[in-house]
């Protein structure tokens, strides 16, 4: 498993992200799995920099992956005090449908085939098979 | 970020009388959302009759620019606008569906069909 210490700079994850992004394309992953990869992981970065690290530039996020032909695997863990992912309001509730945000998790989910959350909630574990 | 393919998001308006169309090309990424979220309430401000959001050239769609639109959407109604989508590639569509913001927005096969308000058939 690759292992990068990252900080919590959007231009530092980014640039981390589209490296990965390079070996999935290298994998031969198709278009709707490369998609569904994409998504979480942006929402995975954007999640540890901006909720858990609050861009505290002296805390770090860790990203680790395994790319193989068979599935991606990533991890993501920040230095912020976690949360509960049982607790995210559902925002494909009708009275949370036009709030702008909140919808990051749910992405994950809905487009990885594994997510688990390792207490206090400051790590996410995503596995995305391949289709 | 990333790939799929990986181009920048390309924002072009245009006007058919009061109604504003939005084509959008390559990633609305979260890196490229605050771009779109400017043009957009920009857009809004100018009080057209209609947004006509053309998704087609767009391969990929993340939360913050789902949020861009939706903040759109709410500043619409003031001026009691409304935006439509039109053409979603699949995987944008399913974000759109599984978000249930498919809900939220019309969304039509063709920019003629959301300016006449033609609902989509597939």
């Amino acid at each position: 498993m690759r292992r990068q210490t990252l900080p919590s700079t959007w231009d530092a994850v980014q640039k981390a992200g589209q490296e990965v992004m390079d070996e999935v394309t290298r994998q031969g992953y198709d278009d709707s799995c490369s998609f569904s990869i994409r998504l979480a992981l942006e929402e995975g970065l954007i999640n540890a920099v901006k909720h858990g690290n609050k861009m505290d530039t002296s805390k770090t996020v860790e990203l680790e992956y395994e790319i193989t032909p068979e599935q991606v695997e990533i991890i993501i863990t920040d230095e912020g005090d976690g949360f509960d992912c049982c607790c995210v309001p559902d925002p494909t509730c009708d009275e949370n449908l036009e709030k702008p945000s909140g919808r990051g998790v749910m992405l994950i989910r809905a487009f990885m085939d594994v997510v688990e959350y390792t207490e206090p909630g400051n790590r996410v574990r995503m596995l995305k098979r391949r289709e | 970020m990333m790939n799929v393919p990986n181009e920048p998001l390309g924002v072009t308006i245009s006007h058919q009388g009061d109604v504003a169309l939005v084509s959008l090309t390559g990633a609305a990424d979260a890196a490229a959302a605050d771009v779109l979220r400017g043009r957009m309430l920009d857009l809004v401000a100018t009080k057209p009759s209609m947004i006509v959001l053309d998704l087609s050239g767009l391969s990929f769609m993340g939360s913050a620019a789902l949020g861009a639109v939706v903040l759109a959407h709410i500043r619409c109604r003031s001026s009691e606008a409304s935006i439509r989508l039109v053409s979603p590639q699949a995987s944008v569509e399913r974000t759109l569906a599984v978000t249930r913001l498919d809900k939220l927005f019309d969304v039509f096969e063709t920019v003629d069909a959301a300016i006449a308000g033609r609902a989509r058939t597939v």
